[in-house]
């Protein structure tokens, strides 16, 4: 449980990060809040020869909440995303995602960014925001550019970032936002990654649905988004027969493996569980009736 | 006597305070393992000349340096297993995943672990056998020169069997049980500061929790006098039997410190390395069960064959092989047993005496018969064993074991009202109705305490260990504060506090002038061959010590202030006299303190009186259960000493949505006796629950066909947590052992309630649909399998043949 041996610096900016990661080369690995990267180091999973400390980066933990756009710094840790949205009674999907990451101690430190550039299939945050078809925001040697996280994760554990990229923030439109959501995962234990997780938002005109965004985690090599469950949807009222019928497009559209956590078959029956969950959750947080838990452990 | 003290040693624990293993060796150098990646392999070579090149490195050990240095490990099995070649590092074969094939000491872990790394072994893989079944074919040895992998199997036999089919009403046949390998997990992995000092002794501060022993296996091994070695403990964090299975580890560390120059080694094993190379509980598959019942439900007879898997190495065992018999008949009243016990070497971790070790697979296997029984009977599962229960204390089972005292029925139907059965019968009915998968269960366990070593010569008649004994020493210091010293091992199960509470209750003085020294020390504090901490025993056997030896210091006050207060000593008794602790009349007239006794015979010595020469004010007692030798031919005789036990009552249901086994009510009744502390006995309930619900629920160590441990780091092993716990309702009553001084029985292992509960309460869930399940651990994507008709396993083939008419 010890790394080998490595170098340390760290960067007071985005561009100077960029600068010791480009010159560090292959053997350079930034270093966020630490909840993936040490782990591995400790197992000798990895064995990066510099570290890039992004810790002392001031100004890329803020969470600015406006009319047209969330933008999150990528530094902003889980608790503390968690925590503000909660305290402000707003988008409770997103506090849903974030406080329902591993334990107190890894939301303590770990990071929203770290999380989208891990481009781990089971994480949270990239299961939320290729739901909502949110962007990040890139910094690198050839300047800045803005990038959808459905392209960012194309494939498992390998971020769509060229050498000395970072990402830097994180931008929800609003408009994905409107209307009610939930995040729901089934768990083995809170400190595990999910089996399955689910983001689930859903638009209303009155009572019947206007516009429906559906993502998941764990059900594939990469989060997915179900866009066609949208269609599905839209101008109906949301009743079991059409949380059924969803459910089971879902089933057929996600795309897990067979792993220690389940068969496939399974997987696909917990996918069609936790969106019927994730709608009975949503539509008690519209009715104001009492709203299940969003996680679920085993036992 | 039992108000719920404060813990004497929560201060210290709870704030971080107190002094494990790695807290020490300041100066020592680290050692760290090489271990093999293979599950069977031929090692052709070991290089270490990178590694000793390496920064920091002061020696190396190979295995094929440890042949040459020690002897192999004494074998508990009779031939042909004795001949297994067992060293604390393998030499030229690996026989599990994660064996040591080679050890660095360096001056700092981090260089040790980089040093480590440069260790080039040649492996030459060899055919795998991970299932012990399979094994038993003896298609690939482990052990070559033992011809078998069978370590261990004999057929018990006790009552009249084939008679009893006869006459049977119904025989009800299941193919298969399974019940599956996992282990407790200690916040502490295994940890030694080890020195082989130049004078001979080697000095071992260890969390070994069974240090007499563990030194009856390494002493042999290393040519040294059991004297020579000074094991000792201090905070243990959690130990529940498996890490007596540490000594071939704190053998590598004392070779490591002699080649280093004598110099301190220090190891602490990092919990890859724990998962993978300390102990597992044992496996068990059950075949070919046939049982044999009267119309009512009686069940009159169990015949089956089972067999056990103990991984590569027995180590402690084949001892599980006969450990099962404590409880041969469960908390039923069968009189009539046939078990063809056969215990098989696999290429796996070994395992070691884990919480609940090999009883709590032979309850399961009969709670499992039971509902089966039941189910194919019509019979209620709470009415089928009120009809089976032990109906009477104390109880002779079919193979002389003695239970103490209890009552099954009365403790069924506490935790029955407790969690509101027939409200829940109601609910769960309704709830079926809507589609819902609801099931109520019942787990009966028993916890038998204090072993009676002699057992040992049922699995091997050379056994040189029977019986059972514990030692404890009381001191009174000059400032007339008491010492407390006795030969457990605590790993955080409150001997401090209870230790304390007993001196201070039979001395009649305050508790807080006991002062309780815990922690082992096979040089310098008291110990006889059987302590240690293990097999639920403190209660009765270290207890047993402090109480003898409390009633020698109290002789010896007595007689002192006899003399000074010039009173018979029956006119004296000790108590708390004008606010200090001392001896006088029972007018409190005339006394004398502690302090001053203390000083007469410690400090102001001259002129002392011949009469007093004798007096030392720091006595020592052995406590000794009452055991006999068992007769090894018919495999009878009491066993343990006293059968603590618990009955579970869970409701679960299944959720439709995710296969979850969400527990909706569950209670926990517990009898070990008289309590002596409220508080330490319901912590134990709970903790073993939580235990069990673990195994149950989310623990179990797989392996893939070639060996590969798949579940080596927590993440996906995945420990059970609180807030995977439901809440238990914790019910007590008290059944005095009228074996124990004070009726209190050990307690602790808890039996595996829950494993017992939520199989009952599974199998009530799915019995609409006919599946009798047949495992102690289920998966939500297991359960979707059992419940999609997919693949058999996980399902018994069950059949009832009625063979008279009603
Ligand atoms: C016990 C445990 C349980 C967990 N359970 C969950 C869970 O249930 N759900 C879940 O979603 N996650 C879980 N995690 C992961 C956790 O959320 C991590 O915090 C997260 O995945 C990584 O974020 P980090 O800030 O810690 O990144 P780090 O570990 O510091 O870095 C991760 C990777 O991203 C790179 N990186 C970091 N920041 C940037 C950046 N701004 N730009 C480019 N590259 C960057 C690093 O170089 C590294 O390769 C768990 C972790 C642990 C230890």
């Amino acid at each position: 449980m010890y790394p080998s041996r490595f170098d340390y610096v760290k960067a007071a900016s985005f561009a100077e990060a960029s600068a010791a990661l480009l010159q560090g080369g292959d053997g350079a690995k930034v270093l966020a809040g630490g909840q993936t990267l040490i782990p591995m180091m400790k197992l000798r999973l990895l064995r990066p020869e510099l570290i890039v400390d992004l810790g002392g980066i001031d100004d890329a933990r803020d969470i600015v909440v406006d009319d047209d756009v969330i933008e999150i710094g990528a530094l902003a840790r889980h608790a503390d995303i968690g925590n503000e949205f909660r305290a402000q009674n707003l988008c409770p999907i997103i506090s849903d995602c974030a406080l329902g990451i591993a334990d107190a101690q890894v939301r303590n430190m770990g990071t929203i960014g770290g999380s989208l550039a891990e481009a781990d299939p089971c994480s949270c945050w990239p299961a939320l925001l290729v739901a909502l078809d949110a962007a990040v925001l890139i910094e690198g040697p050839g300047g800045t550019r803005a990038l959808r996280v459905r392209d960012l994760l194309r494939d498992a554990y390998t971020p769509d970032l060229a050498a000395g990229e970072l990402i830097t923030r994180i931008a929800v439109e609003r408009a994905a936002l409107d209307g009610i959501g939930a995040f729901v995962a089934f768990k083995r234990a809170a400190p595990a990654y999910p089996t399955a997780s689910v983001a689930l938002q859903i638009n209303y005109d009155g009572d019947r649905i206007a516009a429906l965004r559906l993502g998941f985690g764990c059900l594939g090599l990469t989060p997915l988004a179900f866009d066609a469950a949208s269609d599905m949807a839209c101008g109906k009222t949301v009743t079991p027969a059409l949380i059924a019928d969803i459910a089971a497009a879902a089933s057929a559209f996600v795309e897990p493996i067979d792993d220690a956590k389940g068969s496939e078959t399974y997987k696909r029956s917990l996918a069609a569980g936790l969106v019927t969950r994730a709608f009975n959750v949503v539509e008690a947080r519209r009715t104001g009736a009492p709203a299940g838990e969003t996680h679920q452990y085993y036992g | 006597m039992n108000a719920p003290f404060r813990r004497k040693e929560d201060n210290r624990l709870v704030r971080g305070r107190g002094r494990f293993v790695d807290d020490e060796g300041g100066r020592a150098l680290h050692v760290r393992l090489v271990r093999s990646p293979y599950a069977h392999a031929r090692i052709r070579s070991v290089d270490v000349s990178a590694a000793e090149a390496s920064e920091g490195v002061i020696c190396t050990l190979t295995g094929a340096e440890v042949a040459t240095l020690t002897n192999r490990f004494m074998q508990i099995a009779p031939p042909p297993a004795d001949q297994v070649i067992d060293y604390c590092m393998a030499p030229d074969r690996v026989r599990f995943q994660g064996e040591p094939v080679a050890a660095v000491v360096a001056t700092s872990v981090a260089l040790a672990v980089d040093a480590a790394e440069k260790v080039r072994v040649d492996y030459e893989p060899l055919p795998v056998v991970v299932d012990a079944v399979e094994s038993l074919r003896n298609e690939t040895l482990l052990h070559e020169q033992v011809g078998t992998n069978e370590s261990w199997g004999s057929l018990f036999e006790w009552g009249e069997v084939d008679k009893a089919f006869a006459d049977a009403d119904t025989v009800v046949t299941i193919d298969r049980l399974k019940f599956h390998r996992f282990s407790s997990t200690p916040l502490e992995t295994y940890g030694g500061v080890v020195t082989w000092e130049a004078s001979g002794r080697i000095d071992m501060l260890c969390n070994l929790i069974q240090p007499g022993v563990a030194m009856k296996f390494m002493a042999p091994a290393l040519s040294v006098s059991p004297e020579q070695l000074r094991v000792r403990t201090q905070d243990i964090g959690g130990g529940f039997g498996i890490k007596q299975n540490l000594y071939p580890y704190l053998m590598i560390a004392a070779l490591c410190s002699r080649k280093a120059g004598h110099r301190p080694i220090k190891w602490i094993e990092d919990r890859r390395e724990h998962l993978q190379g300390s102990a597992h509980g044992n496996e068990r598959t059950f075949l070919d069960i046939k049982v044999a019942l009267k119309a009512d439900g009686e069940i009159t007879a169990v015949s089956a064959t089972h067999i056990d898997d103990c991984g590569a190495y027995p180590r402690y065992e084949p001892l599980g092989g006969v450990i099962w018999s404590q409880v041969a008949p469960a908390s039923y009243r069968l009189r009539n047993l046939r078990i063809n016990f056969r215990q098989a070497m696999t290429n796996k971790c070994p395992v070691g005496p884990n919480r609940g070790f090999s009883r709590m697979q032979n309850v399961w296997f009969l709670e499992r018969v039971v509902d089966i029984c039941a189910h194919e009977m019509g019979i209620a599962p709470d009415v089928m064993r009120q009809r089976n229960y032990i109906p009477e204390m104390p109880w002779t089972t079919p193979n002389g074991c003695v239970y103490d005292s209890g009552d099954y029925a009365a403790m069924l139907a506490m935790a029955k009202e407790m969690i509101g059965w027939d409200d829940w019968i109601a609910k769960r009915d309704a709830m079926r109705a809507e589609g819902r998968l609801v099931g109520i269960g019942i787990g009966t366990a028993l916890d038998s305490g204090t072993n009676n070593f002699g057992q040992s010569t049922i699995v091997n008649p050379k056994s040189g260990l029977s019986g059972n004994s514990e030692a404890a020493n009381v001191r009174v210091g000059v400032d007339g504060s008491l010492t407390v010293i006795v030969g457990s091992v605590p790993q955080g199960q409150s001997h401090e506090t209870v230790a304390a509470q007993i001196v201070a209750k039979e001395l009649g003085v305050p508790e807080d002038i006991v002062r309780v020294a815990s922690g082992f020390d096979s040089e310098r504090a008291t110990h006889t061959s059987h302590s240690g901490t293990y097999a639920s025993q403190f209660a009765v056997t270290s207890v047993g010590a402090i109480h003898g030896a409390v009633e020698k210091v109290r002789a010896e006050l007595l007689t002192v202030a006899a003399m000074l207060l010039q009173k018979q000593r029956s006119e004296l008794r000790t108590g708390v006299f004008g606010g200090v602790a001392g001896v006088g009349t029972a007018d409190g007239g005339s006394h004398v303190s502690f302090a001053d006794i203390s000083n007469l015979i410690n400090t102001k010595t001259a002129g002392l009186p011949a009469e007093l020469e004798d007096i030392t004010l720091n006595c020592r007692y052995v406590y000794r259960a009452p055991f006999q030798l068992p007769d090894p031919v018919r495999k009878y005789g009491n066993l343990t000493l006293t059968y603590a036990a618990q009955v579970h009552v869970g409701v679960i249901e299944i959720d439709p949505l995710t296969h979850n086994i969400h527990v909706l009510d569950y209670a926990a009744v517990d009898d070990c006796g008289r309590v002596m502390n409220h508080t330490i006995v319901k912590g134990q309930v709970i903790g073993a629950a939580a235990h069990g619900f673990g195994a149950a629920l989310m623990e179990n160590l797989r392996y893939d066909a070639n060996g590969n441990l798949l579940t080596a780091t927590f993440s996906d092993y995945c420990p059970i947590t609180m807030l995977n716990m439901p809440n238990i309702r914790y019910g007590n009553r008290e059944s005095p052992s009228p074996f124990t001084y004070n009726g209190a029985k050990g307690m602790g292992e808890g039996g595996g309630g829950p494993i017992f509960a939520l199989s009952s309460a599974l199998q009530d869930a799915l019995a609409a649909s006919g599946a009798r399940l047949n495992q102690s651990h289920y998966s939500p994507s297991d359960l979707h399998a059992v419940m999609t008709g997919a693949p058999a396993r996980g399902v018994a083939q069950v059949s009832a043949t009625r063979q008279r008419p009603i």
